[in-house]
């Protein structure tokens, strides 16, 4: 099962019906075929859930559980993404604070991410989790934290990775998991994971903003 | 030797840098590239580099959208299989204790999968819990970090 924003490829005549009309649950099978059963959630806002696509059928829905009736990994449909669409809906997706510790190659580096498969590195590994990539925008826009250089990348589990190095060049990298972040702190050895919400921010803000001689 | 055996220690694997694990504005990698139970590499002794190259960017490309071209393979990096596993056999900073991780690379030859290029030279380097050696148990950040630094990493031609 996976929560959160979910891109999906739906059944044709779910373009014909305004999104409020769907009621749960609901089958949607994606153009390899891989069928998949959406519940949506009770809160969402159709004026910000859904993006359609008049052309290739693409819709965006936000905090919707999605669960996979064959078994496949639950987000291959980022490979429908198409461009124009993925640059708007990172601009919904990120926050001003994480496009601009990020800066314009870090963006696009980003944008990249989305246009990758289920399998890209080996058989387990996932596509893009769009709830990774809002849990990295939270995190940048609650501690206007800004380390300078900061490396972007993905991990085999579809989480967006932040890294970047103290002027003794040690090695702070953060990983945005649905619900949590992983951190690791080279400097000293530590690691850890904290939860994503404004206690767990505020004490990784702590841990991963500290002079490193102290 | 057969699908999950040990390779010899002697021996050298490759690790392909893909575009996800590779800045190349920043001009570094994430150890996060090792930060699974299970790390694809595939080894020397049964393939050439060129060989074996050819099939990490046959698999990348059939996973890239036709708008993500730009994306490729950065580079690779070969590490000695003695020295992968001895990563996990001394303390991390400021501790006295082993890490709770030992590693081993095993055969895992690649067949007739669906959507995935035949390599019997596929292998994969495994966490495994110290005190639970059969419990499989995911490489930690510091010690993938270690295996960052040990791989010795050259840019594709």
């Amino acid at each position: 099962m996976s929560k959160g924003l979910q891109y999906c490829s739906p059944a044709s005549h779910l373009n014909t019906m305004g999104i409020s009309q769907i009621l749960m649950p609901f089958q949607i099978r994606d153009s390899n075929g891989n069928e998949f059963v959406v519940f949506f959630g009770g809160q969402y806002q159709p004026a910000t859930v859904s993006i359609n696509v008049d052309d290739d059928k693409t819709s965006v829905f936000r905090d919707v559980d999605i669960f996979s009736s064959n078994k496949i990994p639950s987000t291959t449909q980022s490979s429908f993404v198409k461009n124009g669409l993925l640059q708007e809906s990172i601009a919904t997706l990120i926050s001003e604070e994480a496009r601009n510790v990020l800066g314009t190659a870090g963006l696009k580096r980003l944008e990249n991410f989305f246009r990758l498969k289920s399998g890209w590195d080996g058989r387990d590994s996932k596509p893009i989790n769009l709830s990774s990539v809002e849990a990295f925008s939270d995190f940048f826009t609650s501690t206007s934290f800004c380390p300078k250089r900061l490396g972007i990348f993905m991990s085999g589990r579809g989480n967006v990775v932040v890294n970047w190095l103290d002027q003794h060049e040690h090695l702070t990298e953060l990983e945005f998991e649905p619900s949590s972040v992983d951190y690791f702190i080279e400097r000293n050895g530590e690691e850890g994971t904290v939860p994503r919400n404004k206690l767990g921010f505020s004490k990784l803000f702590n841990v991963v903003e500290q002079p490193f001689d102290l | 030797m057969a699908k999950g055996d040990e390779i010899c220690e002697s021996e050298v694997v490759v690790r392909a840098a893909m575009y996800p694990y590779w800045d190349a504005d920043q001009g570094r990698g994430t150890p996060s590239a090792f930060a699974a139970t299970e790390v694809s590499v595939s080894r020397l002794a049964i393939y050439d580099l060129e060989r074996i190259i050819s099939i990490f960017k046959a698999d990348f490309d059939g996973r890239v959208h036709p708008d993500g071209s730009s994306m490729d393979i950065c580079g690779f990096g070969q590490g000695i299989v003695a020295s992968i596993t001895c990563q996990a056999e001394t303390p991390m900073q400021n501790s006295t204790e082993l890490p709770n991780v030992v590693l081993t690379v095993n055969e895992d030859p690649i067949s007739n999968e669906t959507g995935v290029t035949n390599n019997p030279s596929h292998a994969l380097i495994c966490g495994w819990d110290r005190e639970n050696p059969s419990q499989p148990r995911k490489i930690s950040r510091g010690i993938a970090k270690r295996l960052l630094n040990i791989f010795s990493w050259s840019k594709r031609d």
